[in-house]
């Protein structure tokens, strides 16, 4: 099978679980990635839903009614505060994240990036994903390389469009503003711009 | 004053986008494959041990901080 056929496979299972639990939920991780910036060869899945961690328990039984085979978690990647549980798609070989809307700041980020969703079309199928500010966002704070590449694809193709001054306040209420400012001013080098940060007035 | 109702946006078509993401996955497959099969496995061992890869490149967890491309931002812990 494509790998095009799994993803709808797994994408179905998860979202049958998480809809099983009444969470709110979309896609963000590679998908997102390809949509705003540019795509790169990625096998997994990853959801944000409004789901506490305290809802841990509930989810993997939800997941393995799916087929779904619980890896790990509830899991914090450290410093960062997110919390995360990781499930296995034995039929499609596709490794699932669902990050929890936690009580901490990020959860609060989480719940607001949950309002702000878009949604996309492809394959004849409709899928909520994360806006490209969020996904900015999501992206230094999680502070992984290819995470950051893949910040640099998506600067490349919204840079203009985006809300930067939502970016901003998110950064600076998650703690990465001066991460974020790193990162757009190299941006900036690398395209020869002037190096104004674009929230500034 | 008058009030319209929210129109709601109509979702992105993003067709052209995912087709290369989902052909580049299909590509690297097909490519590691068709190189472990060179090595001498079947189609089906290479198959099972593209699974297991998978499997454990989904577990690893990288350790930040580092970038290629953002190579002088901050440390996560000095920020």
């Amino acid at each position: 099978m494509s790998f095009s056929g799994e993803f709808h496979q797994a994408a179905a299972r998860t979202i049958d679980a998480l809809s099983s639990l009444k969470a709110d939920w979309m896609i963000i991780g590679a998908i997102p990635v390809a949509a705003w910036g540019q795509a790169r060869a990625t096998t997994d899945a990853d959801f944000a839903a409004s789901l506490d961690f305290a809802d841990a328990d509930k989810l993997d039984q939800a997941a393995l009614a799916q087929g779904l085979r619980k890896e790990k978690g509830p899991i914090e990647i450290p410093q960062k505060r997110l919390i995360l549980s990781k499930y296995w798609d034995p039929e499609t070989s596709i490794g699932i994240d669902v990050f929890y809307t936690t009580g901490y700041i990020t959860g609060d980020f989480q719940k607001q990036a949950l309002k702000r969703k878009k949604e996309v079309t492809f394959d004849g199928r409709t899928y909520p994903i994360v806006s490209p500010e969020d996904l900015i966002v999501y992206k230094v704070l999680a502070y992984r390389q290819k995470g950051l590449d893949d910040v640099g694809t998506v600067l490349e193709r919204q840079f203009l469009n985006l809300d930067w001054a939502y970016i901003r306040a998110w950064s600076d209420k998650v703690g990465i503003l001066g991460l974020l400012t790193d990162v757009v001013t190299q941006y900036l080098q690398e395209q020869g711009l002037p190096i104004r940060m674009p929230w500034e007035p | 004053m008058i009030q319209t109702a929210k129109t709601p946006e109509a979702p992105i078509d993003v067709q052209d986008r995912m087709e290369a993401f989902f052909g580049i996955v299909d590509l690297c497959r097909e490519v590691a494959l068709s190189a472990m099969v060179s090595q001498g496995m079947t189609r089906g061992q290479a198959e099972a041990e593209w699974r297991r890869l998978r499997h454990d490149a989904f577990l690893k967890r990288e350790r930040p901080p580092f970038s290629r491309r953002f190579p002088n931002a901050g440390l996560w812990t000095s920020r």
